[in-house]
């Protein structure tokens, strides 16, 4: 992973996940539905586990950026945005 | 903005259920400072009182499991707890508890709802003085089974 | 040097050292003590002298001299001189008439009251002035304490030391001896036992906790272990002839049968395919052997890389979704730390999910494919993995043998298994400077947790 020209590793499942917001750009995506479509099978997991690698990933991704990526919209999910 | 909320404990690892489940009730971004309540009896003896150290009072109570467990946690909500202090009780009624809750400036205080203390020698369930307390209580629920067994009791504090 | 008569001698020199200074401290304080005492005592008797000597009123130096004669003992060789100086040269007439130290008189004359002493005698001397006169008046007497209560003193004090000395020597040796007995007791019967007698235990005495009986129980749990190693390695021999030989002989069976007479193609077919699944399973026991071998040791060259538990353990469940589809396992990740280099450990990523695999196949298959949890989370400086299944569980009496390779608890005959994946995995663990704890109740379930020291990563 790149980001303005800095490397950026990622764990397979931090990068499933942003597959999935990248691939849904602009949507906002709730925790159920992304889930549902980074980690394929429906577990009966609790959506927590999606805060926690959307952390993960902010962390990497977002730190020392002025043009944060994720967003969160409270109570519906997480979003994308395009730069 | 910051509180300060109370959890009764009884340094089983169990018993730390009551806290996460505090803590996973608080996400707004609110800042916690965590108060872990261990009620206990004083001693009788002046002996015993002249060379009494809460500190190490509570270092002898606690296990490492508890430690860790307490660590697992503080490490799952790092950006929430500002703070977690254990500290003894040794009242006998709520006026004692008001004092306690009054000096560490605790706003919230969370119980378990159906939990058996495991009380050590001296301990007393301090539920009774608590639930008398005038400051807003929340009744946790969550299954709990077995007892506070001396070791290999850290997995229980992933019980839901 | 045999440590015996070392603490002897130890103890023995340091009692010595100390009841020397002690003597001779008292020797030396006293000594000094008695030249003080004397001096004062010889100057009064020099001033009542010149008072009585030189006084012009009559009834006054009668009193004095009542008072010398009847109040003051007298000591031995006292002597009393009364003289006037007018030129110097009279103070070395007095000193040669009366045989004094001339640099004595001298400094009584400069000081006015001055005290000195000659080997035993002791002097001390005033300037009197009278009537524009002037005295000297010199009392010298010998020290009785120093002639004579002195050498008592030394003389006791060397008596009592020489007696310590004795007592000293006498239970430095008997301690030395009696601290040792126990030792060279334990140090013969623990010569007796070998090999063949490994049954063999240290008698366990008394039951307060010294180090003696410390050291019993200390060599006797080493023993019981020795022994449990020994019986382990013997039943390894025979389970693990017997895990081979089952496959071998089945297989051996089969293609005799084959073999009898002419058979069909379809017949044919049969026999290998069985021969070939007992191969198989021959070939996955050597197989897991060779890695229970490799992870035994340390020394070999293993990778160590910094990974991600999370990361092993999505991979071991996708590993184990395509093996087994009806298996049940659960993530609960709730308590994910929300630092990930929390979950970073340094390890070997085929390892931990050869291990981990292991662990997670077994709570499927004993369980019956009953819901797995798997809990990860993180504490200050450990990965803390917690695998709970709902299965069979491990009797009590046989928990103390579920890390013996080949062992197979006894409710187990209806799995498929031989028992190497929990000694295996807990190798593993052990290579990662983990820990690998089993609890377990009968038909209620089996709690696995292993804990893994976070990696310390300075530079990210």
């Amino acid at each position: 992973m790149e980001r303005n020209a800095s490397f950026i590793s990622l764990t397979a499942t931090e990068y499933r996940l942003l597959l999935v917001l990248i691939k849904n750009k602009g949507r906002v995506l709730s925790r159920v539905d992304l889930l549902e479509s980074a980690w394929d099978i429906n577990f009966n997991m609790e959506t927590n586990v999606v805060d926690v690698y959307i952390n993960y990933l902010r962390k990497k991704i977002d730190t020392d950026v002025n043009n944060k990526l994720i967003h969160t919209v409270v109570g519906m999910g997480y979003v994308l945005k395009e730069i | 903005m910051q509180k300060t909320i109370l959890v009764p404990t009884d340094f089983c690892v169990a018993s730390l259920n009551t806290l996460r489940l505090a803590l996973e009730k608080n996400q707004q971004g609110l800042s916690l400072k965590v108060v872990l309540m261990y009620a206990e009896l004083l001693e009788d003896s002046i002996a015993e009182l002249l060379f009494y150290s809460p500190e190490k009072r509570i270092n002898a109570l606690k296990s490492n499991e508890f430690d860790e467990a307490l660590s697992i946690l503080k490490n799952r909500f790092e950006n929430r707890i500002v703070e977690v202090s254990l500290e003894l009780f040794h009242g006998y009624n709520h006026q004692a508890f008001n004092h306690f809750t009054d000096a560490n400036g605790i706003d919230e205080i969370y119980i378990p709802k159906t939990y058996q203390f495991n009380l050590l020698s001296r301990g007393f369930n301090p539920m009774p003085i608590i639930k008398k307390s005038k400051l807003p209580i929340y009744e946790l629920e969550w299954q709990y089974q077995g007892v506070c067994l001396e070791n290999n009791q850290l997995h229980l504090i992933f019980n839901n | 040097m045999k440590t015996q008569s070392k603490i002897a001698l130890v103890l023995f020199i340091c009692n010595l050292t100390l009841v020397l200074i002690f003597g001779l401290g008292i020797y030396y304080f006293l000594n000094k003590y008695s030249f003080v005492d004397f001096y004062k005592r010889l100057e009064t008797r020099a001033i009542i002298t010149a008072k009585y000597n030189l006084e012009q009123d009559t009834l006054n130096a009668e009193a004095f001299k009542t008072i010398r004669e009847q109040y003051f003992e007298k000591l031995e060789q006292e002597r009393q001189y009364v003289f006037e100086v007018n030129a110097t040269s009279t103070l070395s007439q007095a000193a040669k008439k009366y045989q004094l130290p001339l640099y004595f008189l001298k400094s009584v004359l400069k000081e006015g009251k001055t005290t000195s002493n000659d080997g035993n005698t002791f002097y001390a001397g005033i300037k009197y002035n009278l009537n524009n006169k002037l005295y000297l008046v010199v009392v010298t007497a010998e020290n009785y304490y120093v002639s004579h209560h002195l050498r008592v003193l030394r003389n006791i004090l060397f008596g009592g030391m020489f007696l310590i000395v004795l007592i000293t020597i006498y239970l430095s040796i008997y301690f030395s001896k009696h601290i040792f007995d126990p030792i060279k007791q334990i140090t013969d019967k623990v010569k007796q036992i070998s090999t063949e007698n490994i049954h063999l235990r240290l008698e366990e005495k008394d039951t307060n906790n010294n180090e003696i009986s410390e050291l019993t129980a200390t060599f006797n749990d080493l023993l019981n272990r020795l022994e449990t190693a020994f019986e382990t390695q013997k039943n390894f021999i025979s389970n693990a002839s017997h895990e081979l030989s089952t496959p071998l002989t089945s297989i051996i069976g089969e293609a005799d049968v084959a073999l009898i007479k002419e058979r069909t193609v379809e017949d044919y077919q049969l026999a290998m395919q069985n021969i070939l699944q007992q191969a198989e399973r021959l070939d996955q026991i050597t197989k897991s052997l060779v890695f229970l071998a490799r992870t035994g040791y340390k020394g070999k060259k293993i990778i160590f890389e910094i990974v991600r538990t999370d990361e092993i353990i999505w991979e071991v469940k996708s590993l184990i979704d395509q093996l087994n589809h009806q298996n049940h396992i659960i993530l609960d990740l709730n308590l994910l730390p929300e630092d990930e280099k929390r979950l970073k450990i340094k390890g070997n990523r085929q390892l931990l999910q050869l291990a981990l695999a292991n662990i997670l196949n077994n709570a499927c298959k004993h369980s019956h494919n009953k819901p797995v949890i798997v809990y990860l989370a993180s504490s200050d400086n450990q990965v803390i993995i917690v695998i709970k299944d709902e299965g069979v569980g491990i009797p009590k009496e046989e928990i103390a043998y579920i890390y013996d390779p080949f062992f197979r608890a006894s409710n187990t005959h209806l799995f498929e298994g031989y028992g190497i994946g929990l000694p295996l995995a807990r190798n593993i663990i052990k290579l990662h400077e983990g820990q690998l704890t089993l609890t377990s109740e009968v038909n209620v379930g089996t709690t696995v947790q292993i804990k893994i020291p976070i990696a310390r990563i300075l530079k990210f």
